[in-house]
């Protein structure tokens, strides 16, 4: 017996945020985690604040960057990109497909670490479609160990 | 009995994650895989079941019609 569903998702795991950072290429010591929002440094010098921040000097990628990449946590507990989209000639920062790849990583990696609680292994691979696919199994305990589980029950 | 699995497959927009179970009976799979939904957030959620689980809920009706 099985089904499907889909359904969108919104990022709300900082640890995932962070993997995905990494899996976009950004190295992990460059990437700031702050309790307390601070301000961020943007295109039009806005009074920005972030939790998780990418500083423009220390990712050499994209020369010519204006801008902080900045992730705030809301009231809602779910974090909120600051990120500028601006193109230089020969130079594309943040734009619409690179925010896309980044919160589709975001997904992954929250999967994963709720496998990753939930004591699951997973595999991840690639559809024909080149979508990224996690495939997860249930730990199936064994009839034997079943009947020796015992039950404490307390009055 | 067929091993119990998760499989998401993830769009590349950024926000649309497809889930299958297979190896569960009745509602199990919903109740068993909520907590990656929840670890995702779902939202705007639109259940799409496959046929076999909707054949099986339409012999229980009918069952229960019957009876």
């Amino acid at each position: 017996m099985s089904h499907t569903l889909d359904f969108e998702t919104v990022i709300s795991d900082q640890d995932a945020l962070i993997r995905a950072l990494v899996r976009m290429g950004i190295e992990r010591d460059k990437i700031e985690v702050h309790e307390k929002p601070v301000l961020i440094r943007t295109y039009h010098n806005e009074d920005k604040k972030a939790h998780i921040i990418v500083r423009r000097n220390l990712v050499d990628n994209f020369n010519g960057r204006a801008s902080d990449l900045g992730f705030e946590k809301n009231d809602e507990g779910l974090f909120v990109g600051h990120i500028d989209d601006f193109q230089y000639p020969g130079v594309t920062c943040y734009n619409e497909e690179w925010q896309q790849r980044l919160y589709t990583y975001c997904e992954v990696e929250t999967a994963k670490i709720s496998f990753e609680k939930k004591g699951m292994e997973y595999t991840e691979t690639k559809d024909q479609r080149g979508r990224i696919q996690l495939r997860a199994k249930f730990k199936v305990i064994a009839p034997e160990n079943k009947s020796r589980i015992k039950i404490h029950t307390t009055r | 009995m067929a091993d119990k699995e998760i499989v998401l497959t993830f769009e590349w927009d950024g926000k649309t994650v497809h889930k299958e179970t297979n190896g569960f009976e009745g509602k199990a799979c919903t109740e068993e895989t909520a907590f990656v939904e929840e670890a995702l957030r779902g939202r705007n959620q639109k259940r799409k079941f496959k046929a076999e689980y909707l054949h099986r809920a339409k012999e229980k009706l009918a069952q229960r019609v019957r009876a």
